[in-house]
């Protein structure tokens, strides 16, 4: 099914759906977690890769060592299962483990690379899909396109995102399927979404679905996946999953050692800590440290950097009476000092939005071109507190004893939500809420398990709060994605309510001085369409334009992601390796043999 | 000179149950002794303790704090504020307890929270014990079927398990109000005490002084309040400084564990905010979780203190001796127990 990579940026892997409840998560769950620390679990990697004694040999006659690579992540493995489409409890790094993937970006290169296509045609509005001869499964049985043609007939019911771009669909052969394309689109966003793919569907267990409701496989638990990818599924409970090798693997040859664990941490401090001694965890997938606590990492522990092109930004609910204004939320873009988020959070890690337009901050310079100039950047490094006075006066609000109220005396603010146990967030967020309250809002910080925090949005039970501004991933590189992230967010049901505006008429200052008619959704459609990247260039500058001045969200911070792995026992890829960038580490490079055990 | 029947009517006006005539005593006089009794030998017999007089001090030095805040003494506590992050201690006389990784002023923080603190320490104090008091009085006083609910009642609460129903509260209420927090947080903490004071009152009730009360046709409410009362303020003053310093560990494991709404960051939030930067693992971010441990420590030890010396000022032993009024010998407890061992 359709594997969005959404989710897969920040180390509490939020389902890119709406996640409304996790059975037993809870801030004292991850406390209980927290305590245990590193350690938890009693299987060491050294001692099980101490003695390199071997169990056989890869296909290529190489040896393969008894040993294991451990991750440490968060989650609860025995709530989790392999349906990647499921709506609830799916977590990437098992989905990844199992399942191999269509293809990848690399941000070392800026290019795709193949996975399990062996190739891909787009010929104007026909797309070929070739997939590799030797793509099987870990039960022996071959992969074929009849395993495809249910994974594209579940992501139409499922309404994947791929299927906004799609007519149809016909099967070719055995390893090759075209798509044919509803009208022109950029090459560049079909690739993006195939990233997002997986094979992660076969026939037998899937084509049960095909006469049932959409819903019901939504929430189907697949707990005993049929592995396409690197690691066959061996166990799981609640300290951790367990993989062992796929023989079956295309690329088994490069994989050279025997097991695959991913172990559950109670939260950061507890994968920090277990990363400072590094002699039981071998890497962590996307962790947040800052500087202090990387000073205390050993040396064989090695940081991945990799653009996530995410980041800590403000949702707004559009139907709260103040924040519905755009003057109010224009006046929050000014108050809030960017700078101070990235210096008081992460300063090597993280870097200020230059103008919150929806497009993700490296990628600005390129799409707005000689327009950049003329977007109102909001003070990235200063608090406009006098542009955010005029705005505040205009729409009505004076401040009262220090506090800006409205004709009725309302203050503005509320309950501003956070997630809980994301540390650098929540460092932001005190900053963010202290700015705002030092010049005259009203917030109370509430800090919520991710669920919960989640569920505030998709219920619309906010006026604003803390929300990734980019959806995450490669994808995010393409304005198309971001843009339209913001004016529907689909991974909280379009609880913000902008859904409505984003398709109505608007009228707003245009860039000239005059006024400027936009739909903004139309507007985002349009860049899809466009065959290359100078034709949609336009589209990108006009709907840009909107959201800045409009602003779904307020875009304050990107990031770069931070992955860890160790050098002591197991290979790394160097960093002119175009694998080196590649999310994440330690399944992509396992994938190529970049990550093997050598101790 | 008094004539015989001057002497007739005083005698008539006499009420039997006063040791002295009204005119004798004057409001002034009443004022003075009220003064003598409850707030100078009190406040003496206290003093006269060590402890006690540490407990004071330090307390005073958190209303201290609290009023320095409250009358905006020094800056407020605000990311930013200061440009060197993480800088230790006794460093700067700009930031004399230094900075956190935000660059926000720890003394700063420590002060901004301080009255927030103590007014929801107070709450909790008060609501736990009143209850206490009330349903402890009232239960073991007039036993029978008032007894049998009243227990019935505070059975329930004790078997209730305390903290997961305080992060219940305070997710669902979301309390912000330092008063309202206080009265969540021991919201089942009368339970307990209420029954140890039941059981207090119950053999206070059978003493010959309350029999002959209720002989007088005295009312209960009154008896309670004259009688059984004075007996059980030592205990329930020392139990009073308990639910205090309860209060203070159960809000800063709740802001610690992020339960709790906030909009400064208080002692707990500051712990969490240490903890997550990495206070336990580097130096360089220790004093930062250190500030408010001792800030809590602190108080926490002062309200201990200040209960001892709440055991002496009741105790009337002690403040017999005190005032003189008594010649009994110095006790020797202690080598007796020292011996015995």
């Amino acid at each position: 099914m359709s594997a969005d990579d959404g989710s897969d940026r920040y180390d509490h892997a939020v389902s890119r759906r709406k996640i409304l409840s996790v059975a037993g998560a809870s801030g004292l769950a991850a406390l209980a977690g927290c305590s245990s620390g590193g350690d938890s679990g009693s299987n060491s990697t050294t001692e099980d890769s101490g003695s390199p004694g071997t169990s056989g040999t890869t296909g290529s006659g190489d040896t393969v060592h008894e040993a294991t690579y451990t991750n440490a992540y968060t989650g609860n493995p025995a709530d989790l299962h392999f349906n990647t489409s499921g709506i609830q409890n799916y977590r990437w790094p098992a989905g990844r483990s199992v399942f191999a993937p269509f293809m990848k970006y690399s941000f070392t290169t800026n290019e795709f690379i193949l996975g399990a296509l062996s190739d891909l045609t787009i010929d104007g509005q026909e797309v070929t899909l070739t997939f590799r001869d030797d793509l099987a499964w870990d039960n022996g049985d071959e992969w074929t396109t009849e395993d495809l043609d249910v994974q594209l007939q579940l992501a139409e019911k499922t309404g994947s995102s791929l299927w906004g771009y799609l007519d149809d669909y016909e099967i070719v052969d055995d390893k090759t399927a075209r798509l044919m394309l509803s009208g022109p689109t950029n090459s560049r966003i079909l690739k993006f979404e195939l990233t997002n793919f997986l094979v992660d569907t076969k026939a037998e267990t899937h084509e049960q679905f095909l006469d049932k409701d959409a819903s019901e496989f939504l929430r189907w638990a697949w707990e005993d996946p049929v592995a396409s990818g690197m690691w066959s599924f061996v166990n799981k409970d609640r300290q951790a999953f367990e993989f062992e090798r796929n023989s079956e693997f295309y690329n088994a040859d490069s994989v050279n050692f025997d097991r695959f664990m991913i172990e559950s941490f109670g939260g950061n401090t507890a994968q920090q800590q277990a990363l400072m001694s590094a002699d039981h965890v071998d890497g962590s997938p996307s962790l947040f440290c800052p500087p202090e606590i990387v000073d205390q990492f050993p040396d064989h522990v090695e940081q991945v950097n990799i653009p996530a092109k995410w980041g800590y930004g403000i949702v707004f609910n559009h139907n709260d009476e103040h924040f519905g204004k755009r003057n109010v939320r224009q006046a929050v873009a000014h108050v809030i000092n960017r700078q101070s988020l990235v210096e008081n959070a992460g300063p090597r890690s993280k870097f200020v939005t230059n103008t919150p337009c929806g497009i993700a901050p490296k990628d600005q310079e390129y799409w707005l071109d000689d327009m950049q100039d003329s977007f109102e950047t909001y003070g990235p490094e200063s608090q406009n507190t006098e542009e955010a006075t005029q705005l505040l006066e205009d729409a009505g609000y004076s401040k009262q004893g220090g506090t800006w109220k409205d004709d009725s005396g309302n203050t503005i603010g509320g309950d501003y939500f956070s997630p809980a146990g994301w540390t650098d967030w929540t460092t932001m967020t005190q900053t963010v809420v202290s700015q705002l309250n030092d010049f005259g809002f009203d917030f109370s910080i509430s800090t919520l398990p991710t669920n919960d925090w989640f569920s505030q949005y998709s219920d619309s039970n906010f006026a604003m709060g803390s929300l990734y501004w980019l959806p995450g991933g490669s994808r995010s590189s393409f304005p198309y994605f971001p843009l339209y992230y913001q004016l529907w967010e689909s991974e909280i049901g379009g609880g913000h309510n902008y859904r409505e505006p984003a398709q109505t008429e608007q009228t707003i200052p245009g860039p000239d001085g005059g006024e400027m008619t936009i739909t903004p959704l139309d507007e985002v459609e349009q860049i899809a369409q466009q065959p290359d990247d100078e034709s949609a260039r336009e589209y990108v500058q006009r709907a840009a334009w909107h959201n800045h001045i409009e602003l779904p969200f307020l875009g304050l911070v990107s990031k770069y992601e931070q992955s860890w792995t160790t050098d002591d026992e197991w290979t790394v890829a160097s960093e002119d390796n175009p694998n080196r960038k590649v999310k994440w580490p330690q399944f992509w490079w396992v994938h190529e043999g970049d990550l093997q055990y050598n101790g | 000179m008094p004539t015989d029947a001057d002497a007739n009517a005083s005698s008539d006006d006499l009420d039997w149950r006063s040791a002295a005539s009204e005119e004798e005593v004057s409001t002034r006089d009443r004022l003075a002794e009220f003064y003598r009794r409850s707030v100078r030998e009190p406040a003496l017999v206290a003093w006269s303790d060590n402890r006690t007089r540490a407990g004071i001090v330090i307390l005073s030095a958190y209303v201290a704090m609290a009023l320095v805040d409250v009358f905006g003494l020094w800056r407020d506590a605000s990311p930013n504020q200061s440009t060197e992050r993480l800088l230790a201690p006794f460093q700067s006389l700009k930031y004399p307890l230094g900075t956190t990784q935000s660059g926000v002023d720890l003394l700063a923080l420590i002060i901004d929270s301080t009255p927030f603190i103590l007014l929801m320490v107070l709450a909790g104090g008060v609501w736990a014990t009143s209850l206490a008091v009330f349903v402890g009085t009232i239960s073991g006083y007039k036993g029978g079927r008032v007894d049998t609910v009243i227990t019935s009642i505070s059975d329930f609460f004790m078997a209730v398990p305390g903290l997961p129903l305080v992060i219940v509260l305070a997710i669902t209420l979301s309390p912000e109000n330092p008063l309202l927090l206080g009265v969540i947080l021991t919201i089942n903490y009368w339970a307990g005490l209420g029954r140890s004071i039941r059981s207090q009152v119950l053999s206070i009730r059978e003493e010959s002084y309350v029999e002959a009360s209720r002989t007088m046709g005295t009312g209960t409410l009154r008896i309670i309040r004259k009688d059984v009362l004075p007996n059980i303020m030592p205990y329930v003053m020392v139990n009073f400084v308990l639910a205090a310093r309860y209060t203070i560990f159960a809000s800063v494991g709740l802001y610690f564990i992020g339960v709790l709404p906030y909009s400064g960051q208080n002692w707990g939030v500051t712990l969490n905010n240490a903890y997550s930067q990495g206070g336990l693992f580097t130096m360089q971010a220790l004093h930062w979780l250190l500030v408010p441990i001792v800030a809590i420590v602190g108080l926490a030890f002062g309200l201990i203190l200040l209960s001892q010396g709440m055991d002496r000022i009741f105790n009337p032993r002690v403040r017999t001796r005190f005032s003189g009024e008594s010649e009994s010998v110095e006790e020797t407890d202690d080598e007796t127990t020292t011996g015995l061992m």
